[in-house]
């Protein structure tokens, strides 16, 4: 599907995600399983306005997050949270705690936890790229294997730390690690998030051309005039900081990263100046999407946790994408 | 008019080199690279596009050291082609072409033109991985000739690998073109008859040194070729003079009758 | 010998028996019965209510989170050291699963131990089971299991006959971020009705809810049970909240018999006074 008009496609990423605000906002499903739609009033509409800031907030950190790992890295499986970032960056939080339990000393929260969360995600993305150097170039299937053992790893050290707590302390933790968009967010972290989304996006976008470039080998890369090496840091930093701020904002979510590029690149192509802000977009449409369905479907415990909701629909959805598109990658 | 200047350069742990004193392709003539794999083709030419530092002696690119030179102004200058395409991401041709222009002033139809003149338009709007690897190569190049300006200089790394007969002479003549406009071409290729074809000069490379360097009516002959690659040659007279081919024949034993 | 002082074992388990009006389960069943208890506890709320009818002393094997500080912590539920249970030489293990343990009973066989399995969720299961528990503590050598036990539940009929004075819909939450309540068929909500109050959720379990879920249901009174800051939206759910850091309503035990109709009283008072004063 070639795209000869990339502005229409982000035009109608942007109608869709309008659409899974809209119905955010305006279709809620009640405690004893009638649906009620309407804006609610301001008391309740608040609640319902932040959960769609912070869904928009962090589903953009991620969706451009993950187009530029995939462009980068030349993988279309690579993500924030495939590349095990997601997962460090909450192993990093959840270390703080730890180690603000033991000091005494009361845990950050907020913006201040995108301290030590950005210290794990880059500490991870450091090990997943190391592991899969091969030759000086990154080798594709090692990459995701690596990614995904550094995430099961950090995980693993997430539930280690979070077990140590006394259980006083544990109140984070409550479904934190699977995700979950607070009721009252952090007005801090909030804007945390909201900027590196858009500091990312932009840079993204500016950088367009030069991270298409970077699909090609690293020395034709070099050879049409891109400064490889300082682009790659500089990007790889700046998912860093995007996805730690989510992870301080509402803990880690899977699945996001992961298709938004995806979806976006059906509607909109693989040149990165349209890809990057159509990537954002749809990601904050897809997170909305996933708060709304998480608040209409009753399994009878009540809510279901957003990275439930996100885990499966999204690994189905990605599951679907896969065959359609990974011929598209590689000849 | 771009020069490349090889002043006796040092790789890889004086594994390869070059050879002594001064040696330089000349601007306006194709030279073709040869010599046997592992010999140390790919390494001339990514030491030319200043992939490789030497450690002692320099590549200059109009008298500057390319490995120091900034990635924009070397790209104005000097245009790639490496041996297998490799694009990560699924573009259409007509995208990949587009890339030799990244750091360069736009120029849409510098794009057409290459696409043009390497027989790629209908493709354009193809996906890049949908292609024959033959076409693909092609699109390398068509790449490569979005980027080049004029008189600068053209490294081609086997860009003939898959391409079939046809294909290979648009490929010969556009680089040809290039050169008569006043490239600085410098292209490694296995198939002696696209050599014959396409060199001027001729420069061998084995073992990581120089065995030669010369003009090609010379050395792409029947009596120079066995010596430099150790293979049996046999000559065919063409449009454009003689044609070295592999004798492939003169190896195996005659049948007996 | 043996055979006389089994027959004394077994007149004085009936003398017991009648005295309670219970019928023994597994007396007869019971072996070791006469030996001193030692108890491996795998359930924090077994362990407290052991400790309530006088066991502390028998109880050797704990979880982390028991309160019995002299035993020796042995694992949870799911993953127990099954070298340092037999390291005990237990007579009893206490446990609350529905999932058998095969090679937790071929431990407990092999040292002579009875496994012995209940199910604590409401306040009927634990006032059921209270006498047999006491019953296995008596054998266990632990005298006044049996009367420790009539006067709990004593205590706990006592103060459950008391109504309260709330009679509109409480909403009781044991979370806040995200708010988690107590739905029907949980032991808080047994305890209330109980006393004549009614539950603000009728959904049954512990459900999670959202900030609007809760401000929607609008309660006559929200009552956080356990510690840390209320959200400031808890306000627009009702004008009445009361906090109260009460761990007896946290755990389904004999304390929760005990103590959790008191803390419910409380809870009831600071209601009225909210509601009067302000």
């Amino acid at each position: 599907m070639m795209h000869r008009r990339p502005m229409v496609g982000l035009a109608l990423v942007a109608a869709v995600s309008c659409l899974a605000v809209a119905a955010r906002l305006l279709v809620v499903r009640t405690l004893d399983g009638s649906f009620l739609v309407g804006w609610p009033g301001p008391t309740l509409g608040q609640f319902r306005g932040d959960a769609v800031l912070v869904a928009c907030a962090a589903g953009a950190a991620l969706g451009a997050s993950g187009a530029i790992l995939q462009t980068l890295l030349r993988n279309p499986l690579a993500s924030p949270f495939v590349l095990g970032v997601t997962s460090g960056a909450g192993a990093g939080v959840a270390f703080a705690s730890l180690a603000a339990s033991m000091a005494g000393i009361a845990a950050p929260t907020g913006a201040a936890l995108g301290v030590p969360a950005l210290a794990g995600a880059l500490l991870a993305l450091g090990c997943v790229l190391l592991l899969s150097r091969r030759h000086g170039a990154l080798d594709p299937v090692t990459l995701i294997l690596g990614g995904v053992i550094v995430g099961a790893i950090a995980s693993a050290g997430s539930t280690v730390a979070e077990s140590l707590l006394p259980p006083e302390r544990r109140g984070l933790f409550n479904g934190w690690l699977f995700g979950r968009i607070p009721d009252v967010p952090d007005p801090g972290a909030l804007a945390a998030c909201a900027a590196a989304a858009l500091g990312l996006t932009g840079l993204g976008a500016a950088w367009g051309n030069r991270l298409d470039g970077a699909a090609l080998s690293d020395d034709e890369a070099r050879s049409i005039g891109i400064a490889l090496g300082p682009m790659r840091t500089a990007m790889f930093i700046g998912c860093g900081v995007a996805t730690a701020a989510t992870v301080a904002l509402c803990g880690p979510i899977a699945f996001v990263g992961l298709l938004a590029p995806h979806c976006a690149r059906a509607l909109v192509g693989a040149r990165n100046r349209m890809l990057v802000p159509g990537a954002a977009l749809a990601g904050a449409g897809l997170l909305t999407a996933a708060d709304a369905l998480r608040q209409w479907i009753d399994v009878g415990g009540g809510r279901l946790p957003l990275g439930a909701v996100t885990a499966v629909f999204g690994g189905v959805a990605f599951l679907v994408l896969l065959r359609r598109t990974a011929a598209g990658w590689m000849s | 008019m771009t020069t490349l200047r090889f002043q006796s350069p040092v790789i890889v742990r004086g594994t390869f080199v070059l050879a002594p004193g001064e040696l330089a392709p000349a601007a306006g003539r194709v030279t073709v690279l040869i010599g046997p794999n592992g010999g140390g083709k790919t390494t001339v030419l990514r030491a030319a596009a200043g992939m490789q530092l030497p450690e002692q002696g320099a590549i200059l690119l109009g008298g500057v050291p390319v490995h120091s030179m900034p990635a924009a102004q070397r790209a104005a200058r000097m245009a790639l082609v490496a041996q297998r395409p490799e694009v990560g991401a699924p573009f259409s041709v007509r995208d990949v072409v587009a890339l030799g222009r990244v750091s360069r002033p736009s120029a849409p139809e510098r794009i057409e033109h290459a696409l043009a003149r390497t027989g790629l338009t209908e493709l354009a709007d193809r996906p890049f991985h949908a292609l024959s690897g033959g076409q693909q190569q092609r699109v390398a190049v068509a790449r490569a000739l979005a980027q080049h300006e004029p008189g600068g200089v053209l490294l081609l790394d086997e860009a003939f690998a898959a391409v079939d007969p046809p294909e290979a002479a648009a490929l010969v003549r556009e680089i040809r073109a290039e050169a008569l406009a006043g490239a600085t071409v410098l292209a490694a290729t296995h198939d002696l008859s696209v050599a014959s074809a396409l060199a001027d000069d001729v420069w061998c490379i084995a073992g990581g040194r120089t065995a030669a360097f010369g003009d090609a009516r010379e050395l792409l002959t029947q009596q120079a070729l066995p010596r430099l690659l150790g293979v049996a040659v046999a000559e065919a007279h063409g449009a454009r003079g003689t044609i070295a081919v592999a004798d492939y024949g003169a190896i195996l034993p005659k049948a007996p009758r | 010998m043996q055979p006389i002082l089994a027959s004394v074992a077994t007149a004085v388990a009936l003398a017991v028996t009648a005295a309670c009006g219970r019928a023994p389960a597994d007396v007869a069943r019971a072996p070791g019965a006469g030996k001193a208890a030692r108890i491996v506890s795998l359930s924090p709320a077994l362990t407290r209510t052991v400790c309530m009818l006088g066991g502390k002393s028998a109880v050797v094997g704990r979880t982390p989170w028991c309160e019995a500080p002299d035993a020796v912590v042995v694992g949870t539920l799911e993953d127990r050291n099954l070298e340092a249970i037999a390291a005990l030489r237990p007579t009893l293990v206490l446990r609350q699963s529905s999932v058998a343990d095969p090679a937790l009973e071929t431990v407990a066989a092999s040292s002579g131990a009875t496994i012995h399995t209940w199910h604590f969720d409401r306040v009927e299961d634990v006032r059921a089971g209270l006498y047999p528990l006491a019953r296995l503590l008596a054998e266990g050598g632990i005298p006044g299991a049996d009367v420790a036990a009539r006067d709990l539940l004593a205590r706990h009929l006592q103060a459950i006959t008391v109504p309260v004075r709330s009679i509109s819909p409480v909403l009781f939450l044991f979370s806040v971020d995200p708010p988690m309540a107590f739905g029907s068929g949980t032991y808080v909500d047994d305890l209330w009705r109980a006393m004549g109050g009614v539950n603000a959720i009728t959904k049954a379990g512990y459900p999670t809810m959202t900030a609007e879920d809760v401000i929607r249901l609008a309660p006559s009174a929200v009552v956080v049970i356990g510690r840390g800051p209320l959200p400031a939206w808890l306000g627009s759910a009702s004008p009445v909240q009361v906090q109260l850091d009460a761990p007896d309503l946290l755990e389904p035990s004999a304390r929760m018999l005990v103590d959790g109709p008191v803390s419910l009283h409380r809870v009831d008072d600071s209601i009225a006074a909210a509601r009067s004063g302000g």
